[in-house]
């Protein structure tokens, strides 16, 4: 049997959606509810300016594992204008929001991040996820950095984060 | 051309379908995971890292230090 390969591997092609977000990208905006309050978020607020997009959920250990290093880089560059939000993609609210009270307990303080509530999970979609986590760093309604996974330690996201707000 | 329709409808319509990270919230559940020994198999994802010097790739999460 002859096979046409070109055309296998196209249509192998459409099947597969290798390519998720990327550098240079136009970020989406988006008006979201704060987790556990009646508030919105509305991403017009940080346009402007250099902030990190995080998409985590309860169920992923990683995620959750990272949240005090995010609190802490928050604090430390919250004169610079910077902002952390943490978009929250749980089917349950309550869950999500359990773990940010079990956080601030934690922390003695209240957190430093902007946590939000995507229920419809709008943003991973968008964005394309790959995986979960994944933090974006945005300047001026550009994604100029992707990070895939948690992080370890703030030096890479501090040196980052520097490097833009210069 | 048949034949090459009727093996792309094998991928077009096949039973799995890709679950994207952002939608496995069930499958991350611990009660997807029915061990038949649910003790055993505790001691074992604490154990398997330490002796193994490796973790990741399973539920498993710690330092890698013994002591979580």
């Amino acid at each position: 049997m002859k096979i046409n390969t070109k055309l296998i591997s196209l249509l192998l092609l459409t099947q597969l959606s290798l390519f998720g977000v990327e550098v240079g990208d136009t970020t989406k905006a988006f008006t979201l509810p704060l987790l556990s309050q009646e508030k919105s978020f509305d991403s017009k607020s940080v346009d402007n300016s250099v902030y990190l997009l995080n998409i985590w959920a309860q169920w992923c250990k990683g995620c959750k594992a990272e949240m005090p290093l995010f609190d802490n880089v928050a604090k430390k560059y919250a004169k610079d204008g910077f902002k952390i939000i943490a978009v929250n993609i749980d089917s349950k609210e309550k869950k999500a929001s359990k773990f940010v009270r079990k956080l601030e307990s934690k922390l003695g303080h209240k957190s430093n991040i902007i946590f939000v509530y995507d229920k419809k999970k709008s943003l991973p979609k968008y964005y394309d996820a790959k995986v979960i986590p994944i933090s974006l760093l945005i300047k001026n309604g550009k994604i100029e950095k992707v990070f895939m996974g948690s992080f370890s330690d703030e030096k890479e996201l501090s040196q980052e984060i520097e490097r833009l707000l210069k | 051309m048949i034949k090459i329709l009727l093996l792309s409808s094998l991928f077009m319509f096949s039973a799995c379908t890709h679950v994207s990270p952002y939608d496995k919230e069930d499958l991350a559940s611990t009660k997807m995971l029915n061990p038949a020994n649910p003790q055993e198999s505790a001691f074992e994802s604490h154990v398997f890292p330490i002796r193994e010097g490796s973790f990741g790739a399973t539920s498993g999460f710690s330092g890698g230090c013994g002591c979580k």
